[in-house]
């Protein structure tokens, strides 16, 4: 267990505001993140990427900070920043030197609710935004995970693309934005996280007085974003060619929300099958049968159950039912408990390796509190790294059953033409 | 950054060792550098010194690929091999306790690694179909045809990955050759940044370095590298959304005087945090035709000369517009230079975002490297402010005439035809 999670101390403000600190005296800058509860599983058919829309005007300027000022008076104190909009969350972050991080904070509690969306900037980010989603659709494995979430999440939840679609993005309507903001950007719904080398007292002084006269604005409207994964009865499939030269396959099995009793089994499970050479499909994909040139996993932290994915680039020649087979296999052994002690041991470590260095840096710590604060609790994230240490092979055999053992899948293939 | 302190020692077989002490977490960051990069390969064997490096742990004379695999494994260990276009590396990220162990490890891919021909089989095959896949990758295709321009005629013409031929009729013995003669103590650098003392981390990596020894050694400089005194165009058809637009020519290396005024004229020219560089600021946020767009010319500045290049990824009816102003507004710079209000931003921006390069293991490792390799100083951290706030915009318009050619450049549009 790091040491400084035990040192994160919670707040909240009269409006419903939280605010998470973790003071770290020796360091010589601060993060300073917001949260929103709010992303694109919030939005309703045919208004796709409204969240991820806001998150760029929202860096378009306001009635006290004119367009592009933001990004000006960052440089000019020295800092950076970016931002993130994902299913469950719109996360915004800074990073300052600790003698001038607050004015991060004068500028976030300034966009909280006066955000301009002026027509003609958001006519120019319209056109920037629907040049992302054409980047993304560059890209091979982005298109199959559209395929596939849409099949398998149906509209709405996490059935489409966090940037939205295209046709959506291109005529979402200006008051529709405005509505959208008035909605979710109110303090109940958002996260203050600091991390780094502020005074906490006087740090919390400084956000109740620039934060704390803002109202909630009512909850009329207000939709919890959630995923409800349909992948039953009857295997999801898709096919499609593209230009190129590699056969990819994406797999997708059902996975936990980060609430989910069996959230850090699964974290170990997918360690033991596909970290390392010596891991479960690893072995089994590239080493004994050579039928894949490259393999990861992965899966979105979120709320609600979502999706474990599987990315495989095929070898010549090899038929991508051959290749379903054998994870198939793989996974069948795993529920039946076909792993040694030495693997578990072996995943929990990596698994241990992997939960420190997510927490490495300043922007690290305050991004898995930020997002386990928006998402479920922040004290979830101790008791999962505390957890991992102890999962016995029942636990991981208990998940597999659950998660990978019911049949449900979903299989995306794309061919390639050349 | 006044209060960064490191430990530096130097074995008599010339491997050196660099030590930085965090605790945040529990974790170390131990890596090995080798001055090995594609720069080594012969003109003949492109892709080489990055065979050699994904061959380093699929067999050792102590140990099989499996039973290295083992060792790591057990760990909870991560590994990431490179070869790039000067180093070779080899970063892992531990669990404290396990640095003896790590370190051992490490010491066995250098010194000991065999190159068993099954193996060798494997590794080939797996980057034939890489290389296949990166003929998918627009910006990475546009890239390599840039450098096919900028450093014709020498080994960093070629891609890292290297070219099919050479990578299937590349021998188990050149691949043995490569690594007995390239390899050595000489160049080698190893570097402990995390939870560890100093003085433990360095007796565990003088016990397995400083008996390194490779009377064979030898380090090739590749070259010579000369500015074109032409433009050229390259255009690759690519069925796919966006047009890679490039442009682009030889660069500075990381020695140079002028390094610093080349960052400070980067932050303003197409760099820095968000959008305020011109280039990002007039064709996304003025115009709105790109979702990325970049200038650069210090980051890829090196022991060789590194590149300018300025980019953006756009729809195909807009690619000749940004190409257009990418020209403009390279010849803009180095007509005017930057205002004085740019170049204090710029200046700001560089100084007060500085000390984020201290903020990872890992990261606080290659910039410990690069004060190694480049001779900046021990006291470069604590120096760096002053010696940005020493940049006027004399100096930034001196960097300009010198480093950026607006009208001698290779052009690169990877896509669909620019409408």
């Amino acid at each position: 267990m790091p040491v400084s999670l035990t040192d994160v101390l919670e707040y909240r403000l009269a409006n419903g505001l939280t605010v998470l600190s973790l003071y770290e005296p020796s360091s010589p800058v601060v993060t300073v993140m917001i949260w929103y509860r709010v992303g694109s599983a919030y939005e309703a058919r045919g208004e796709t990427g409204t969240a991820h829309f806001i998150e760029h005007m929202m860096f378009r300027g306001t009635s006290r900070f004119g367009e592009g000022e933001i990004d000006r008076r960052t440089s000019r104190c020295g800092g950076t920043s970016n931002a993130y909009t994902g299913y469950e969350f719109t996360a915004y972050f800074f990073v300052f030197s600790a003698d001038r991080w607050s004015v991060a904070l004068e500028m976030e509690a300034d966009r909280m609710q006066g955000c301009l969306f002026e027509p003609e900037a958001l006519e120019r980010e319209r056109e920037v935004i629907l040049e992302e989603i054409a980047m993304e659709q560059d890209d091979p494995w982005e298109v199959l995970h559209w395929e596939i979430d849409r099949r398998v999440f149906g509209e709405g939840g996490y059935g489409h693309p966090v940037v939205g679609l295209a046709e959506d993005v291109a005529r979402l309507e200006r008051s529709r934005l405005q509505d959208f903001y008035r909605r979710y950007y109110r303090p109940d719904r958002a996260i203050i996280v600091l991390v780094g080398g502020h005074q906490p007292a006087l740090a919390l002084e400084k956000v109740e007085a620039l934060f704390g006269g803002i109202r909630p604005s009512g909850r009329e409207g207000v939709r919890e974003g959630a995923g409800t994964v349909r992948l039953s009865p009857g295997p999801v499939y898709w096919e499609t060619k593209r230009p190129g030269h590699i056969d990819r396959l994406l797999l997708a099995y059902p996975a936990p929300g980060l609430d989910d009793q069996d959230f850090p089994s699964f974290l170990v499970l997918d360690r033991l099958l596909s970290q390392g050479r010596l891991s479960l499909l690893h072995r089994r994909l590239l080493e004994d049968r050579e039928l894949i040139s490259t393999f990861s996993t992965d899966f979105e932290e979120t709320k609600c159950s979502s999706l474990y994915y599987l990315h495989m680039e095929l070898l010549k020649g090899i038929a991508p039912e051959q290749v379903a087979q054998e994870v198939q296999r793989v996974f069948e052994g795993v529920c039946e408990g076909r792993f040694s002690a030495e693997e578990l041991k072996r995943a929990r470590n990596q698994t241990v390796t992997s939960l420190l260095a997510d927490l490495e840096t300043g922007v690290d710590r305050a991004f898995q509190l930020g997002l386990y604060g928006t998402l479920v609790r922040w004290e979830r994230l101790r008791e999962v790294i505390e957890r991992v240490s102890r999962l016995t092979m029942e636990d991981l055999q208990r998940a597999a059953w659950r998660f990978l053992g019911s049949g449900s899948k979903a299989v995306g293939l794309q061919r390639a033409r050349t | 950054m006044k209060n960064f302190s490191f430990h530096r020692s130097q074995f008599d077989n010339g491997v050196v060792f660099l030590h930085h002490r965090t605790s945040a977490v529990p974790l170390v960051s131990v890596n090995l550098f080798l001055l090995v990069g594609k720069d080594q390969n012969p003109p003949d064997r492109p892709g080489l010194a990055n065979f050699v490096a994904r061959m380093l742990d699929e067999g050792t004379e102590r140990w099989t690929h499996e039973e290295f695999s083992r060792r790591l494994e057990d760990m909870g260990a991560e590994m990431h091999t490179f070869c790039e276009r000067e180093i070779t590396g080899v970063c892992l990220t531990l669990q404290s306790r396990f640095l003896e162990s790590g370190v051992e490890c490490l010491a066995e891919m250098a010194q000991r690694a065999i190159f068993p021909a099954e193996r060798i089989r494997r590794q080939r095959n797996l980057i034939l179909e890489h290389l296949e896949a990166t003929a998918d990758d627009g910006e990475l295709l546009g890239s390599q045809a840039l450098n096919s321009r900028i450093y014709r005629g020498t080994s960093l013409a070629f891609p890292t990955l290297g070219t099919p031929e050479s990578i299937q009729s590349v021998t188990s013995e050149e691949l043995v050759h490569f690594h007995a003669t390239r390899y050595g103590p000489k160049g080698c650098y190893v570097i402990v940044v995390g939870d560890v003392e100093a003085s433990a981390a360095e007796s565990v990596v003088a016990e397995r370095f400083a008996g390194w020894s490779n009377p064979d050694q030898v380090r090739m400089r590749t070259g010579p590298f000369e500015r074109q005194t032409s433009p050229e165009r390259v255009e690759l058809f690519l069925e796919r959304e966006q047009v890679h637009v490039f442009l682009g020519h030889l660069g500075m290396d990381r020695t140079h005087p002028d390094f610093y005024a080349a960052q400070v004229m980067d932050a303003v020219l197409g760099g820095g945090n968000g959008f305020v560089s011109r280039i990002p600021q007039r064709l996304r946020d003025e115009m709105g035709v790109v979702y990325v767009a970049f200038a650069d010319l210090s980051d890829s500045a090196g022991i060789y000369p590194g590149r300018f290049v300025a980019y953006a990824g756009t729809h195909p009816r807009r690619a000749r517009l940004a190409h257009r102003i990418l020209v403009e507004e390279v010849r803009r710079f180095r007509e005017e230079g930057p205002a004085e209000a740019e170049l204090e931003i710029a200046k700001s921006y560089l100084t007060g975002s500085f000390p984020l390069e201290f903020q990872s293991n890992l990261s606080v490792a290659r910039l410990l490297l690069g004060m190694e390799v480049f001779g900046l100083g021990d006291d470069f951290p604590a120096r760096y402010g002053e010696l940005i706030g020493e940049v006027g915009c004399r100096d930034v318009r001196r960097v300009a005439r010198a480093f950026l050619d607006p009208l001698n450049y290779t052009s690169v549009f990877v896509g669909k035809k620019a409408e």
